[in-house]
């Protein structure tokens, strides 16, 4: 019984280690007292089996909605903080450069608006890494809050970023505030993905992810919509002195941590993950403890009592991962295919998904919407734009994949996203003049599509699939592994393109730019044929998948 | 900033507190069905909430008629209407006893006010917009919608 059930359970082969210590321990545990009920070995697995079912066949309730919002403010933090530091680099010009000379008055210079934007980024990268890594290895919930904290402290220390007296200008400063704080938002990306998935029913698993994943979504929205209150509140004082938009700014940007604040202390207060308790602690009945008194649900008494008896003959054997295991289970091409093929989509995509935006300052203008004037009608006009062009492509796009992506699979969105961006991204790289000298409207309606389907697609489709593909072991650190692989590429697109966007005239290098993205396109096409698709399976069967020939 | 101008701002904040308020009362709801609370817990717990909800849509509806906003007061009239006309005849609680007979019903509604406080939101939003830029611009080029 024991050894058929190994490599369902445990994939190390420690049962049969286990199984004959219970029942040396219990033998004299009997004898010593009869009144300790202690397990078998047999009755581990039936454990370990309910346990799993419970949480993977729980109806939707109130407390998946409050997983999915808890661990989606990390999302929201990050897209309003990203929407917020192009704003305020934009305000900040507004308050630094006042006296600049001819076309440099009022705009930050290129160089230095570059770094700030892709400080944060490089942070994420660092932060991808070690949270994953740290994840797999201490546990989720130990370091659950910590990435929240970080984020916390650097909003709310970017906001009182300032010159000191010698060297560092406001912006080093805020550039290195900004990095931590990178760090933070990057270790958010895997443990927030982990968690979601490992609490998740087997039925709508990836509805819940994606649902996470789309509060950026809203984040984006809100900080549109925080910016335009902040800058009507100041109306009166920015036009009578210009230098009043640095309280703008900093207030903008410190309101970003509000949300994260209210989070905390439900991070902080979350049961470690049932799936890690079960594989990496092997603790049965402390993990039907937590599923019992999060995710609940009326069962019969007789199955209760013996989901909650203490664990008496147990010893938590802790099965932490190590890099040398890890190399081992990536050597076969089986199980690096899918590493592969995660981390190079999601670098393919975040490439174009991040270089795109380089765009959105014509699209404004295309639509009427950057107004020149006072710096209030510009910064107000900007930012409600952004709010439009947002809910027409963004925001959709994430709400059909949750609500879409449990029926039609992880795969097919994201090969049908990569097609259509191949396509539209073809369409916009070789016709781009012709197209907006043409007809305005039909550039907008493209960029929109482009939009939508890289939401309704490959954006949260490699963000859904890592978090299922992986042994329970490895889960944490491969997701982090691929999340930081996106954010090179973005850290590509930003700092890299960004110097190409002129090349040739203002903003002349663009229709090229979007060719390459078309050939990202391509390139993540070709892999997505790497991964699996993991609709409708629960976890241990994903896992169990990966450790069939051993 | 103008009265009006600070007047959709609050009101933008508060549809989606509300919109908030009603996705938490369907999610109860449907908790019921599953067996996650019994109907005692349900209805103590929602009762608390309901009062609020309606005074400040009530606060809401009042404000547009006071200032004018002719478009967002008709908007909101009907939803007015169907709460007063519930607190006449004493129905606005949730009833531990009755609320499994009546659930289909319950939920029915709170779906439909999720809906209109959704549709609330966006136009509090448009038109929060519209009148700060019209604020700011002279009047010959104000946007008349």
């Amino acid at each position: 019984m024991s050894s058929s059930g190994n490599s369902l359970q445990d994939p190390l082969n420690t049962t049969h280690r286990h199984s004959s210590e219970f029942v040396a321990h219990s033998k004299a545990d009997n004898f010593r007292d009869g009144f300790t009920s202690d397990i078998s070995s047999d009755d581990a697995l039936a454990v370990r089996r309910r346990a799993l079912a419970e949480v993977d066949n729980a109806k939707f309730g109130w407390f998946h909605v409050k997983a999915c919002l808890v661990a989606g403010i990390g999302f929201f933090t990050d897209s309003y903080d990203i929407f917020a530091i192009n704003l305020c680099s934009l305000i900040m010009g507004y308050v630094y450069y006042a006296n600049a000379e001819g076309d440099a008055k009022n705009s930050t210079p290129t160089k230095i608006d570059m770094w700030i934007k892709g400080s944060t980024q490089l942070g994420c990268i660092i932060g991808q890494f070690v949270f994953g890594y740290l994840s797999d290895r201490l546990g989720r919930k130990r370091i659950y809050g910590v990435e929240l904290i970080i984020i916390i402290v650097c909003t709310i220390g970017g906001s009182f970023a300032g010159n000191t007296a010698r060297g560092l200008s406001v912006y080093w400063i805020l550039f290195i505030w900004r990095f931590v704080l990178g760090i933070g938002i990057g270790g958010d990306y895997p443990v927030s993905a982990i968690i979601t998935s490992e609490f998740a029913t087997t039925k709508n698993r990836g509805a819940m992810i994606a649902a996470v994943f789309a509060m950026q979504g809203f984040g984006i929205v809100a900080a549109a919509i925080v910016s335009i209150i902040v800058l009507a509140a100041f109306k009166g004082a920015i036009d009578g002195d210009q230098q009043n938009l640095d309280y703008v700014w900093r207030i903008i940007m410190g309101l970003g941590a509000v949300p994260g604040i209210i989070a905390l202390y439900f991070r902080l207060t979350i049961p470690e993950t049932p799936r890690y308790t079960l594989d990496i602690e092997n603790d049965a009945h402390k993990a039907a403890y937590d599923i019992k008194t999060t995710i609940g649900g009326s069962k019969d008494a007789a199955e209760d009592r013996s989901l909650l008896q203490p664990s008496t003959a147990q010893q938590a054997r802790v099965q932490k991962p190590t890099w040398t295991e890890f190399y081992h289970h990536f050597k076969k091409w089986r199980n690096f295919k899918v590493l592969m093929g995660t981390s190079v989509t999601w670098f393919a995509l975040d490439v174009a998904f991040y270089g795109i935006n380089l765009n959105s300052s014509i699209i404004l203008q295309a639509i009427g919407f950057s107004g020149k004037g006072t710096p209030y009608h510009e910064l107000l006009k900007t930012s409600a734009g952004n709010i439009i062009l947002n809910l027409l492509g963004t925001l959709p796009g994430y709400w059909v994949t949750v609500f879409t992506i449990d029926r039609l699979g992880r795969r097919t969105i994201q090969f049908i996203g990569f097609v259509v961006l191949l396509i539209l991204f073809c369409i916009l790289g070789f016709a781009y003049h012709q197209i907006l000298d043409r007809s305005v409207a039909g550039f907008v309606v493209l960029f929109t599509l482009a939009q939508f389907f890289q939401n309704f697609g490959p954006n949260t489709t490699t963000f859904i699939i890592p978090s299922e593909a992986f042994p329970t072991r490895f889960r944490s650190t491969c997701h982090g592994i691929s999340a930081a692989s996106g954010k090179i590429g973005a850290v590509i697109a930003q700092l890299g393109f960004f110097q190409l966007k002129n090349r040739g005239g203002k903003n002349a290098f663009i229709p090229h730019l979007i060719q390459i993205f078309a050939l990202f396109m391509l390139v993540g096409l070709i892999f997505t044929w790497f991964v699996p698709e993991t609709k409708g399976k629960s976890l241990e069967e994903l896992s169990e998948e990966s450790e069939r020939d051993e | 900033m103008s009265l009006t101008a600070f007047l959709y701002i609050l009101a933008l904040i508060m549809a989606g507190v509300l919109l908030f308020g009603a996705v938490y009362f369907v999610i109860m709801l449907t908790d019921l069905e599953c067996d996650y609370i019994n109907p005692i817990d349900l209805a103590n717990n929602l009762n608390t909430y309901v009062m609020p909800e309606m005074v400040a849509h009530l606060f809401l509806f009042v404000m547009f008629l006071l200032l004018g906003e002719w478009m967002s007061m008709l908007l909101n009239l009907p939803l007015v209407g169907w709460n007063v006309v519930k607190v006449v005849n004493a129905r606005q609680f949730y009833d531990a006893t009755e609320v499994f007979r009546t659930l289909p019903k319950h939920k029915r509604e709170n779906f439909v006010k999720v809906a209109f406080y959704l549709i609330c939101f966006f136009y509090y939003l448009y038109s929060m917009i519209i009148t700060l830029v019209n604020e700011s611009t002279p009047d010959p080029q104000q946007v008349g919608y």
